[in-house]
C-alpha cells in the first residue's frame, strides 16, 4: 500500500524519469481560503514538491507603530485591538503593562486579577479558533463550527465587560476604564463548567483521526534549536520542547500568585502544536478558576475596591465628580486635552507579555511629552510565520497549507 | 507566591500516541464515532440567533446587547429642550479616529445658562471605531453611545450624522434626558471616600 510509505514526499514526489527539469512558479494568496489573512506566498514547485517558498507580507499593511506617534497613550488603546483581531485584550492588556511600566503605576489587586481572567478568556478565544480553523484547513468543517459556538459565548462575556465583542479598547494607563458587572463571576463559571466538554468533543474528532494525524505528524517539524534561533515564541515553541512561558519566566499582573503548568511537546510539528494549544486551553481554565477564587471584592465589589489607580492625574475621574468638582473637573480636562495631562518621565521601556501566539512585546520610546515619539510592536506572529520557509519546503503544497494553519498567522500584527 | 507546579519536562514522543491502533487504522470505526458527534448536535437546540428576521420580537432570538454596549451614537437634550453639549471640542481631542467635526458659536440670549453651543455638531460613524472616548471626555455628559449596533446603510452620506440626527436618535432611543451612560460611575477609580489622601 503506497499509503504506508513513512515518507509522505516520496509517495507522490516525481521521479528522476518524470522530472522535466523545470520547475512552476505559483502564487499561494494574497486571497486564498487557506491563507490566515491576506499572505502571499510565492512557490515553485516541482510536481506537488515545494522547492521553494518565499512569503511575502505587507498586504496587510496599517501603520499601527506610525499612528502611534500622533496618538497619546490611551488612544493608543484602541490601535493595539486591532493588531490582533483573534486576541484584542491580550494586546490591551499587553500595552497596558508596557505603559505602566514606563509611567511607573501599580495597578490594584482587583484590576490585576480582572485582567488576567480576561486575559487567559481571552487566550482560550483565540486558541479554541485557532484549532477550529486548523481542523478547517485541513476538512474537519463541523470542528471549526463547535469552536465558533464557544467564541460566541466568550464575546458574550467581553461584550459584557468591555462594551464590544471584538474591539474591546478595554484597558487604560493605569487600570481599565469600568469595573467588571457584578455577575462577571457567575458568567465566567457558567461558561467555564460547559468548556471542557466542548474541549473533549473536539479533541475526540482530531486526536485520533486518521486524516487529521496524517495531515499533521511530521510536518512542519522544527527542532528545538532551530525555534530558538528563530526567536519563535508561543504555543510553537513548547511545541518543540521549550518550557518557556513569559507568564512564569518574567512574571506580570498577579501571575505569580497563581498556579499552573506549561504544557510541552517534544517533537515540534504540527501535531504537537494542536496537542499544546488544546493543552492551554484546559491550563488557562485553571488559572480563572484561582483568580476567580482570589478576586478581591468578588463580582460584586461591595467594598468598591479600585480597578484602577486611584490617582485622578492619570485616570479620569468617576462622572458625577466630574459634573460637580472643580478639581475633578480640572483633572479630567487635562487628562483628555492634548499636551496637558498623562506626561511619562522621558526614557524607553521594553515590556513583554504572553499573548496566545506568543511573545508580544511593546517598546516605547518616550521624550516626556503626551505622546510617544516611538512605539515598537514584537508581534509573536511575524517571528513564528519566519519559520514558515522552513517547514514548507521540501514538502507537499498540502503539508504548506496544515503548517500555516498551525503557525496562526495574524496578519493584522505581522504588517503592523 | 504561591508554590508553583514545576514546569514538567517535555513529554517525550509515546509511541501508542501517534501512530494508529489496528481498530482506528480500519477507519470506519472511527467515521461513524464522528458521526455519532455530528449527529448529536444535529439534535441540539440551535446556537444562532435570527439577527434581524422575523423572529426578531422574540428576545432568545434576537440579540440584546448587554448595558453598557458601545453602538451608535445620540446627543442629549437639556430641559429646556436645547443641546446639552457646550461646544467644548473635548469629545473632538479625545477621538482617536478625529471623526468628530464641531463649528461653534455664541449661544442665542434666551440661553441663560452658558455661552457656546455647537452649530455644526457631526459625527461620522465611518471613520468611527466605537470606542466610546467621546462620551468619557464629555464633560457635562451630553453625548453618549447608545446600545444600537445595527449599523447598516446603503450610502455613505446617511452614515454622517449631524445634531439634528443625532438628538432624534436620542429622543427615539427615549434617552434624551437620561444620565444614560456606557460607563458606570463611581467603579472604575475611586469613590470620593475610598481615594482617601489621592488628592
Ligand atoms: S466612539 Fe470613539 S471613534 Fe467614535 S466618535 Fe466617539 S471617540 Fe470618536
Ligand atoms: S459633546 Fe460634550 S465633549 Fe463634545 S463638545 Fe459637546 S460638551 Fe464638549
Amino acid at each position: 500500500m503506497p499509503h504506508d510509505n513513512p515518507d509522505p514526499i516520496a509517495r507522490v514526489a516525481p521521479t528522476a524519469a518524470q522530472r522535466i527539469g523545470e520547475t512552476l512558479s505559483v502564487n499561494l494568496g494574497p486571497q486564498h481560503p487557506s491563507m490566515h489573512g491576506t499572505l502571499r506566498l510565492k512557490v515553485e514547485v516541482d510536481g506537488e514538491v515545494l522547492v521553494k517558498v518565499e512569503p511575502e507580507i505587507g498586504f496587510l499593511h496599517t501603520g499601527f507603530e506610525k499612528l502611534a506617534e500622533y496618538r497619546n497613550y490611551n488612544q493608543f488603546v484602541v490601535i493595539s485591538d486591532r493588531a490582533n483581531y483573534f486576541s484584542p485584550l491580550n494586546n490591551n492588556i499587553g500595552f497596558a503593562v508596557a505603559c505602566e511600566e514606563l509611567f511607573g503605576l501599580q495597578v490594584p489587586p482587583r484590576g490585576q486579577y480582572v485582567r488576567v481572567i480576561m486575559a487567559e478568556l481571552s487566550r482560550i478565544a483565540d486558541h479554541i479558533i485557532s484549532v477550529g480553523l486548523q481542523g478547517l484547513d485541513l476538512g474537519a468543517f463541523s470542528v471549526m463550527l463547535w469552536t465558533f459556538i464557544e467564541r460566541e459565548k466568550l464575546y458574550d462575556i467581553f461584550e459584557a465587560v468591555t462594551g464590544a465583542r471584538l474591539t474591546t479598547s478595554w484597558t487604560r494607563v493605569g487600570g481599565i476604564f469600568r469595573d467588571v458587572p457584578p455577575d462577571f463571576p457567575e458568567m465566567v463559571r457558567a461558561f467555564l463548567a460547559k468548556l471542557p466538554a466542548a474541549l473533549d468533543e473536539i479533541e475526540e474528532m482530531l486526536n485520533r483521526n486518521r486524516i487529521f494525524m496524517d495531515r499533521c505528524i511530521g510536518i512542519g517539524t522544527l527542532t528545538r534549536q532551530e525555534a530558538i534561533s528563530y526567536g519563535v515564541t508561543g504555543p510553537m515553541l513548547r511545541a518543540c520542547g521549550v518550557p518557556y512561558d513569559i507568564r512564569r519566566a518574567r512574571p506580570y499582573l498577579c501571575y505569580s500568585g497563581l498556579d499552573f503548568e506549561i504544557p510541552t511537546r517534544a517533537e515540534g510539528d504540527v501535531y504537537a502544536r494542536y496537542l499544546v494549544r488544546m493543552a492551554e486551553m484546559r491550563q488557562a481554565i485553571r488559572i480563572i478558576v484561582q483568580a476567580l477564587e482570589k478576586l478581591p471584592g468578588g463580582g460584586e465589589n461591595k467594598d468598591k475596591l479600585p480597578v484602577s489607580v486611584l490617582d485622578h492625574k492619570v485616570m479620569l475621574p468617576p462622572k458625577d465628580m466630574v459634573y460637580n468638582d472643580m478639581e475633578s473637573l480640572i483633572h479630567h480636562f487635562k487628562i483628555t486635552m492634548p499636551g496637558h495631562g498623562l506626561m511619562p518621565p522621558k526614557g524607553e521601556v521594553y515590556s513583554c507579555t504572553e499573548a496566545p501566539n506568543g511573545e508580544l512585546g511593546f517598546y516605547i520610546v518616550s521624550d516626556g511629552t503626551g505622546l510617544p515619539y516611538r512605539v515598537r510592536i514584537r508581534p509573536p506572529s511575524f517571528y513564528n510565520y519566519a519559520t514558515f520557509p522552513k517547514q514548507a519546503t521540501g514538502r507537499l503544497i498540502s503539508d504548506a497549507v496544515s503548517a500555516m494553519a498551525s503557525i496562526n498567522v495574524i496578519a493584522g500584527e505581522l504588517d503592523r | 507566591m504561591t508554590a508553583q507546579t514545576p514546569n514538567p519536562t517535555p513529554q517525550s514522543p509515546r509511541k501508542e500516541q501517534r501512530t494508529l491502533t489496528w481498530a482506528e487504522r480500519l477507519y470506519l470505526p472511527e467515521v461513524l464515532r464522528g458521526l455519532r458527534n455530528t449527529w448529536r448536535h444535529l439534535f441540539r437546540k440551535p446556537f444562532t440567533i435570527d439577527y434581524d428576521g422575523t423572529e426578531r420580537a422574540s428576545p432568545l432570538k434576537y440579540h440584546t446587547p448587554r448595558p453598557g454596549y458601545r453602538g451608535e451614537h445620540y446627543l442629549k437634550k437639556d430641559e429646556d429642550g436645547h443641546v446639552k453639549c457646550v461646544a467644548c471640542f473635548m469629545c473632538a481631542a479625545a477621538c482617536p479616529a478625529e471623526c468628530i467635526h464641531i463649528e461653534a458659536a455664541p449661544t442665542p440670549p434666551d440661553w441663560k445658562d452658558r455661552e457656546r453651543y455647537p452649530v455644526r455638531f457631526e459625527i461620522d460613524l465611518l471613520r468611527c471605531i466605537y470606542c466610546g472616548y467621546c462620551e468619557e471626555a464629555c464633560p457635562v455628559d451630553a453625548i453618549a453611545l447608545s446600545p444600537t449596533y445595527n449599523l447598516c446603510s446603503v450610502t455613505r452620506e446617511e452614515k454622517i450624522y449631524n445634531c439634528e440626527k443625532l438628538l432624534a436618535d436620542g429622543e427615539r432611543y427615549g434617552l434624551s434626558l437620561s444620565t444614560h451612560r456606557y460607563r458606570p460611575d463611581g467603579v472604575p477609580g475611586a469613590t470620593p471616600a475610598a481615594q482617601g489622601s489621592a488628592h
